[in-house]
């Protein structure tokens, strides 16, 4: 098990700080969503958790140890990482990206042991690729290529897996699939995974723990019904809306109203 | 994966795609037929018997034009172009553009910078004996000054590339100044310099461009895993543990080096670093360790047959290899670009 | 007019005063008035001024605004910041075909030359257009200067390699490979001067339309613009007045990138203000490059293609490392 956490956090882009002395744990074996409006650092924040962008103040903690200090493959062993657009190298398989989670358990002298083959079968097993192994990654649809990268990271087989936006641009069957990989990756495997996401909705219906980020520092935390509540989005997103249960899956739901209404 | 068999031997493994080294195998028969034909021709005419007399006594006539002449020449002429193609293949996978070249960093024009300004300003005094020298210190100069002005907490291949560019500009500039200020003579055999030729190589350059070569084969060793991974994003390449800024400097200069080492002894044979790895990459699709060998058998058949067209084609006259290079590169890079645009 | 451009107008005033003063020996601006208002015929000075500096003068303020104007209408046209007729390949396929005709025939007409230039650039824009800068080119800014790149070496390498079979050439390659203003008499230059001429008034009628086009094709083409016709105007115009400027005075570098970038600076992204603006800057720069190539090593010239990359070069960079971003 890993436990990720940022510790009094300020960084930007030039010389603007876009996140502000932040500080966050985040719960062992646990959905956790990073919500927010667009520019509030949500995506900074996991990039900085990410070990993608260098802290101004501040650090990120893994295991109880500065993310910086360690060697960048051993995170990588308990850390992975999917980017918001990622993209694949021209003509390459599934499988051999899929194999590229490997690296960080490869060396020059052992670069395709009998471990690695085992990771990347399971892999493809479980994101339900083992069928297009052979395809090249730009002949796949939208949903079967986020599968593919999801599948990269669970090749890496870490503990945490850091997601930025999985389900962008793909339509809403798409998404659920991936949402609803991730959560299966949660339940069975007891992977931490931490994730930004647009839909907050959906973030209710998946997220164990919720962090709303508003400008560059945590706005509120904890349980989506704790988290959701008609003043806190009103807070987050400068939006008017009402919060009822859902009828089917009992957590929050955001119904939005325009600016004359409510 | 078609053929790859996978090899495990405690804990050593590796996966290795017979099907793509078969196609290396015979690539590297082509070389070597080039190799053989660039000993037999040229401008004396030997028959097949008193060829292999020749070949069997390296003392005589003909012996000493073919192990004296013809193939440290045609051997130079091999290396050059291994390393430019090497060179290309390792940018291009750097900064994830297939248009990428050892031109691109600069590399080229700070050779050409400082081998013209050897040329006219100090060969009178001390010979030419330390061109290369010269060429090679302008080219790693070169690429270091881009990597400096590209770096801004790390580089990126775009910023990189412009800065190439600029650099290039500036420095063909300076060369161009240096070139209208001098002699004609000195400039004439500064633009033979420049179309790149293995005129007149001998076993000393031969001997100093293997080492050279070798060296760097082996510091490519443990970086080639890194560098098939180059065309990740960064943000990926750092999620599955990669230094990418180390390793991309690493691979630059090491890209850098070769070309470098291959201007100084064969001029600046522009084409090859481009060309050849495309051609690499048309006969084996998939990157691998194969691939890096492929594309050094083809650069070295590519200046070698170019060497050998200069010799042969118009008798009397014994044409720089770089105009063949470039002959040759042309319409398949046009081609190349048709096809990209659209 | 904005005080902005009026400033420009009084710069570009100066710059061309100073230019008919300065050289081997420096002209006082009264003797310039002299020679320009009531020149006599035996006044040295006098003749001086109003033959070879004024030619200069005049090749470099056509030079400079074709240039200027032609490097920002190729930026609008591909929507990349740093196409440019130096960097796209445009000047070395010039160079190509001079050198071509150079060794084709050694007594070639001085007009047949120009010709030629002109004709090689030309041909060299339509081949860059044709290949490497379709409008919109969809892969980003790299992709384009890399082809521009690759394109200038491969034409290079051809001018090269012809000048190590025959050395007729040698010294129409120098002289376009370092760029001059002050190698031509007027007679020789003035129909290349009407055609910048010509062409920079034609561009006029189009500034509003290429606003919309900067917004991207689809805009335009919403807004009612035959967007088909308009990519044509805009390069046949690049290609007369980047063919004009270097069949004029040679491998000028730069200067086509950096002046719509100032431009742009100055006057906002209008169009209708920053393009007349690089007009007159483009034809500013290139006096002032030109004024300090005269008198920098005297009595001998820093070739002026020389010094505007050595003045370029530099100012480049840094715009790549400010903005150049971090969008690799």
């Amino acid at each position: 098990m890993a436990t990720l956490s940022a510790n009094r956090l300020t960084l930007g882009y030039q010389r603007q700080a876009i996140l502000r002395e932040l500080s966050l744990e985040l719960p062992e074996g646990r959905i956790s969503v990073l919500v927010g409006s667009n520019g509030c650092g949500k995506s900074t924040l996991l990039k900085a958790l990410a070990r993608l962008l260098t802290p101004w103040q501040g650090q990120v903690a893994l295991e109880g140890e500065d993310i910086r200090q360690r060697p960048t493959k051993a995170v990588a062993r308990t850390l992975s990482l999917l980017p918001q657009h990622p993209v694949a190298p021209e003509g390459i398989s599934v499988r051999q990206l899929v194999g590229l989670g490997r690296h960080p358990h490869q060396s020059w002298l052992a670069q395709w042991s009998e471990g690695d083959e085992r990771a990347v079968e399971q892999a493809l097993l479980r994101t339900g690729l083992d069928d297009l192994s052979e395809q090249r990654v730009e002949t796949l649809s939208g949903g079967q290529r986020q599968r593919a990268w999801i599948a990269m990271a669970v090749a890496q087989d870490t503990p945490l897996m850091l997601l930025d936006e999985p389900t962008s641009f793909l339509d809403l069957t798409h998404q659920m699939e991936v949402l609803e990989l991730l959560v299966s990756l949660n339940r069975d495997a007891g992977k931490t995974i931490v994730m930004v996401l647009h839909d907050l909705n959906l973030a209710c219906r998946y997220a164990d723990h919720i962090v709303a980020i508003r400008e560059g520092r945590v706005h509120a935390q904890g349980r989506p019904q704790a988290v959701i509540t008609r003043e806190r989005v009103k807070e987050i997103f400068q939006l008017e809306c009402r919060v009822i249960e859902d009828p089917f899956f009992h957590t929050p739901l955001c119904i939005p109203f325009g600016k004359g209404a409510a | 994966m078609g053929e790859a068999r996978v090899l495990r031997l405690g804990r050593l493994s590796r996966v290795v795609v017979w099907r793509a080294w078969r196609r290396v195998a015979v690539a590297l028969l082509v070389a070597l037929l080039i190799l053989l034909a660039s000993l037999a021709l040229g401008e004396a005419a030997l028959s097949a018997p008193q060829w292999l007399a020749a070949l069997r006594s390296p003392g005589s006539g003909a012996g000493l034009i073919l192990w004296q002449l013809r193939l440290p020449r045609t051997l130079l002429g091999a290396l050059v172009g291994a390393a430019l193609a090497l060179s290309g293949w390792l940018l291009q996978q750097v900064m994830r553009n297939p248009l990428a070249s050892p031109d691109t960093l600069g590399v080229t024009a700070g050779a050409a910078t400082l081998a013209v300004g050897y040329l006219v300003f100090l060969a009178a005094d001390v010979g030419s004996a330390w061109m290369p020298l010269a060429a090679a210190l302008g080219a790693l100069l070169a690429v270091l000054l881009v990597m400096l002005a590209a770096w801004r907490g790390g580089t990126t291949p775009l910023r990189l590339v412009l800065m190439g560019i600029g650099l290039s500009t500036l420095l063909s500039a300076v060369t161009t100044f240096v070139l209208v200020s001098s002699p004609l003579t000195t400039t004439l055999s500064a633009y033979v310099w420049l179309t790149g030729s293995v005129y007149g190589g001998n076993w000393s350059d031969v001997g100093w461009l293997a080492a050279c070569f070798g060296v760097a084969l082996v510091a490519l060793m443990p970086l080639v895993r890194l560098a098939l991974l180059a065309p990740l994003d960064d943000g990926l390449a750092v999620g599955i543990g990669v230094r990418v800024q180390w390793t991309r400097t690493l691979l630059i200069l090491l890209a850098a080096g070769l070309a470098g080492i291959a201007v100084a002894w064969g001029g600046a044979m522009a084409f090859v670093g481009l060309v050849a790895p495309h051609v690499a990459r048309r006969l084996l699709r998939q990157p691998g360790a194969a691939q890096i060998a492929m594309a050094i058998v083809v650069g070295a058949s590519m200046t070698m047959a170019a060497d050998l067209a200069g010799r042969l084609l118009f008798p009397p006259l014994d044409l720089p290899a770089g105009l063949f290079v470039a002959a040759i590169g042309a319409p398949f890079f046009l081609g190349l670009m048709m096809k990209q645009a659209r | 007019m904005s005080p902005r451009t009026m400033l420009a107008v009084a710069g570009l005033a100066i710059a061309v005063v100073v230019s008919l003063m300065a050289g081997g020996h420096w002209s006082s601006p009264l003797q310039v008035w002299h020679a320009l208002w009531s020149p006599s015929p035996t006044d040295v000075d006098d003749l001086l001024i109003r033959t070879t500096r004024m030619t200069r003068t005049l090749v470099a303020l056509t030079v400079g605004a074709g240039l200027g104007v032609a490097g920002g209408i190729m930026q609008t046209l591909t929507r990349n910041p740093l196409a440019s007729p130096g960097l796209l390949g445009v000047n070395a396929g010039a160079l190509l075909v001079v050198v071509c005709l150079a060794t084709l025939g050694s007594g070639l007409p001085g007009w047949l030359a120009s010709g030629g230039a002109f004709a090689g650039a030309a041909l060299a824009a339509l081949a860059v257009w044709a290949i490497a800068m379709r409008p919109a080119a969809p892969s980003g800014p790299l992709r384009l200067i890399l082809a521009g790149a690759a394109l200038s070496a491969l034409f290079h390498a051809f001018s090269q390699a012809l000048l190590v079979i025959d050395q007729q050439g040698l010294d129409a390659m120098l002289f376009w490979l370092a760029g001059s203003v002050a190698a031509r008499p007027l007679t020789q230059v003035w129909p290349l001067m009407l055609v910048t001429l010509a062409v920079l008034l034609a561009c006029w009628p189009c500034l509003r339309q290429w606003n919309l086009l900067a917004a991207g094709e689809a805009v335009a083409l919403g807004a009612g613009i035959s967007v088909w016709r308009l990519q044509l105007i805009s390069v046949v115009c690049v290609v007369l007045l980047a063919g004009a400027a270097v069949a004029m005075a040679g491998n000028i570098v730069f200067i086509g990138l950096i002046v719509p970038h100032l431009a742009r600076r100055l006057a906002g992204p209008d169009h209708r203000h920053w393009l007349p603006l690089a007009a007159l800057l483009g034809a500013a720069l290139l006096l002032v490059a030109d004024v300090m190539s005269r008198t920098l090593i005297p009595p001998r010239e820093v070739p002026i293609g020389v010094m505007t990359a050595l003045l370029g070069a530099p100012v480049f960079m840094a715009l790549v490392r400010r903005q150049g971003g971090r969008h690799g």
